[in-house]
């Protein structure tokens, strides 16, 4: 236990926490702060995002065919807005446009019409006509609802397609904007916990060997056992910063307001994707977030073995480098981003974690039985 | 002395295994919709009859040829009475008909000459496209996407007229008129120069921050620096370092490149295009197409692509070797390297964007590799200058250079522990 503890607080050595909280902050800046200050992204997306905030206060999580009656009478009175607001402009009388469905099939090459268009729509401002744009989106996805079964070739997506349809939760006004915006920020700060987590464990053997403190350490019994107290070392290493990183995520990610769609079903309509299972965002997001650590852990497991084999820091950073670039490339495409989503076989996603645990594994334990053996030059 | 240092690289493993790695992504890269990319031999058919210059008589060439195979086309669907002068009318009137009725063969044969009309049709309306283009309306437009304004707009105006100018001298020069694969359609410029390009610089930016951390940190981290640099020669073990790291990193590099480039030219035949100026109109993917400011050829264009990626690989090697000297650990070099470079490519975005602060902001050696596939361009409103490449490289050097002085003059004079 004491040298557990020693060996965790060797992990956390101030420069290197220093230099994480560096390369935390610049990785938030290029790659994540993006998605928290512009969301919803643009218009129609916030009108949309209003929306459908409004559709489950007054729908509940579905919306079924006579909910959907209703939305399309509240559409009309949108509508009716619409016109009201054209009849009063004096530039709408003047080219003869009077009703929004007029409006909208102007044709925008003519310069006149264009100026019109831009003018009530971007300088004015007139968020009615957006309203209507979101309304649209909404009205024309729930109509169209199980379409694309077409644009999957594989059989067991077709399957799952139609079970979803069959299911009451498709009705569910989740929408996509919410779900791409939470897959875009967990997926690359994944990446950046698996960044943080390398460079923390990778440390754990070699700043022994280039103290030459091994010669010292092999040839005593608690030496020979080093291995596996710096294994739970690095373990708790990885717990504690993937841990502190999602607590941090967490708090930006409740300030893009989204937890009136937490109980909703993510295989809705107005989604994209669908999932190979029946998920709420909440039960969504828990689990990416349980896939967030089995990478993280992964990528501890991998960098402890080479922490261990590695001569010097350059081979070591040198064998990290595939392994980290290879691991951030299956987390942003299907480990964490994407995760469970029908275009990904389920084998292969499964399978992927599969492999990725058991050669880690393999590699520890061949390792763990040298080291009782091994030599010391 | 050099060949021991160059040794202590050779005897590491783990710069093979990278390399091999790096090509096999950038292999992985080229691969990656090839299938999309099996027409290309249209274009090289072209290019062996009528040349790759488009002038009347290859243009009038290609008509008879498609007049020509019209005739076959018409007889396809016997029950159509309708003569079609051109495939694609065909197609679109037929598209049910096609997969029903037709052979793999003919299909393929109907659908090259489709391909083959297009680049008829887009080297017809060269001419036109080119009397429209307005280098100033692309500036503003860009500026208005970006934001500029004040000083730095108008700066980009001035660039952009200059731009404006020598748009005039290619289209005299009639760069423009020359065949070249289908830009909108395959995007090989994209494919090689930027993703490609900014591939081998990140992967290059890891060889080479590797290669010169390991000789500049080796006696401190194999605890032989009281030995090797206890007597006056040895401190200037760090000059043969230096010489070495110079040597094996643009070896590193150029085997990266090389390697990269041959397995590139072996799967896309680019023989009969060496020629072409990079200017032509089939190589553009956007609206505005891609002006170069020199009158380059494909190849030269390629010369200047790997010669600007090996500097700037040099710059990164001067960067880390002042890093070394002074923080003497590989792990916290390769570390405040990349610190280094996320800084440099965040503070572009922080900097106002009124003054022509903004526009200096972008002279730094990590931006330069984040847009390989407009060097040398006019395409990129922070980059609108000739020289831009050239400035960034010559500043970063000397400003480089000068702080490997001062870091070498520090450490000749400091306690080793």
């Amino acid at each position: 236990m004491r040298v557990f503890l020693y060996e965790l607080r060797k992990l956390f050595n101030w420069k290197v926490l220093l230099l994480i909280l560096f390369i935390s902050f610049l990785f938030y800046k290029l790659f994540l702060s993006f998605y928290f200050e512009n969301f919803p992204n643009g218009r129609p997306a916030k009108d949309e995002f209003m929306i459908t905030k409004e559709m489950i206060n007054k729908y509940g999580h579905e919306m079924d065919e006579k909910e959907f009656q209703h939305f399309k009478n509240w559409y009309k009175q949108k509508k009716d807005d619409a016109n009201a607001y054209l009849q009063s402009q004096q530039d709408a009388e003047k080219l003869g446009i009077t009703t929004y469905e007029q409006f909208r099939q102007l044709d925008l090459t003519n310069k006149q019409y264009a100026d019109f268009h831009e003018k009530v729509v971007f300088a004015d401002q007139a968020d009615v006509f957006w309203e209507l744009q979101a309304f649209e989106n909404i009205i024309e996805q729930y109509e169209s609802k199980g379409r694309d079964i077409e644009s999957y070739t594989d059989e067991d997506q077709q399957e799952r397609v139609k079970q979803i349809m069959a299911n009451n939760d498709v009705n569910s006004v989740f929408p996509y904007l919410v779900y791409e915006n939470y897959n875009e920020l967990i997926r690359f700060w994944a990446v950046l916990i698996i960044i943080s987590v390398v460079m923390v464990t990778s440390r754990v053997h070699i700043t022994d060997r280039l103290n030459n403190a091994i010669s010292l350490q092999y040839t005593t019994k608690t030496g020979r056992n080093l291995f596996s107290a710096k294994l739970l070392a690095a373990l708790a290493a990885t717990a504690l910063i993937t841990t502190v990183q999602i607590v941090i995520f967490w708090f930006f990610y409740l300030g893009n307001g989204t937890q009136a769609f937490f109980p909703l079903s993510i295989n809705s309509f107005y989604n994209f994707y669908y999932f190979w299972f029946d998920f709420t965002f909440e039960g969504y997001i828990i689990t990416t977030v349980i896939a967030t650590y089995i990478v993280a852990i992964v990528a501890a497991l991998f960098s402890v073995f080479f922490s261990r084999i590695a001569q010097n820091y350059i081979t070591l950073i040198g064998s990290l480098v595939p392994i980290v670039v290879l691991l951030s490339y299956c987390t942003l495409k299907y480990l964490v981003g994407e995760l469970f989503v029908i275009l990904h076989p389920l084998m292969l996603t499964i399978g992927t974690f599969l492999v990725l645990i058991a050669i880690s594994t393999i590699f520890i334990i061949y390792r763990m039985k040298q080291e009782k053996l091994v030599d010391l030059i | 002395m050099i060949k021991y240092e160059l040794i202590k690289v050779v005897k590491s493993p783990i710069f093979i295994i990278l390399l091999l790695f790096f090509v096999t992504l950038n292999g992985l890269i080229i691969f990656d919709h090839k299938n999309e990319r099996k027409n290309l031999p249209v274009l090289q058919n072209i290019v062996e009859q009528y040349g790759t210059k488009i002038d009347d008589k290859a243009l009038a060439g290609m008509k008879k040829e498609i007049d020509y195979e019209m005739v076959w086309v018409n007889r396809l669907n016997p029950k159509s009475e309708k003569q079609y002068q051109f495939p694609y009318e065909f197609i679109k009137d037929h598209e049910a008909f096609l997969y029903q009725h037709l052979m793999d063969r003919e299909l393929n044969r109907l659908f090259n000459l489709n391909l083959f009309t297009q680049y008829y049709e887009t080297a017809k309306s060269v001419d036109d496209i080119y009397s429209e283009l307005d280098a100033t309306e692309f500036a503003r437009q860009q500026i208005k996407k970006y934001g500029l304004s004040g000083k730095a707009e108008e700066t980009v105006l001035n660039q952009a007229n200059l731009l404006e100018k020598r748009l005039k001298q290619l289209v005299k020069n009639g760069e423009h008129r020359h065949f070249f694969y289908l830009g909108p359609v395959y995007e090989m410029h994209s494919l090689l120069f930027k993703k490609l390009g900014r591939a081998i610089a990140f992967e290059g930016m890891i060889l080479v921050v590797l290669i010169t951390a390991l000789l500049a940190n080796y006696e401190f981290e194999h605890r032989t620096s009281f030995v090797a640099f206890t007597s006056k020669r040895g401190r200037n073990l760090l000059w043969d370092k230096l010489a070495a790291s110079v040597i094996a990193n643009v070896f590193a590099v150029m085997l990266l490149i090389a390697a990269t480039l041959i397995i590139y030219f072996s799967v896309y035949d680019y023989s009969n295009l060496l020629f072409v100026p990079i200017s032509s109109y089939f190589n553009s993917e956007t609206p505005f197409p891609y002006i170069s400011w020199w009158n380059l050829s494909f190849l030269q264009y390629v010369c200047l692509f790997v010669g600007c990626l090996l500097l700037s690989q040099l710059l990164y090697m001067l960067l880390t070797f002042s890093l070394s000297i002074w923080l003497k650990n590989s792990y916290l070099v390769f570390f405040s390297f990349a610190l280094f470079a996320g800084v440099s490519l965040w503070i572009p975005s922080v900097v106002s964007l009124n003054s022509n602060f903004i526009l200096i902001m972008h002279v730094n050696p990590f931006y330069l590799i984040m847009n390989p596939h407009v060097w040398f361009m006019g395409n990129n409103i922070f980059t609108m200058f000739p020289h831009f490449e050239a400035v960034t490289i010559a500043v970063w050097a000397v400003i480089f250079v000068l702080l490997g002085f001062i870091s070498m003059y520090k450490f000749k004079r400091q306690p080793l522990n």
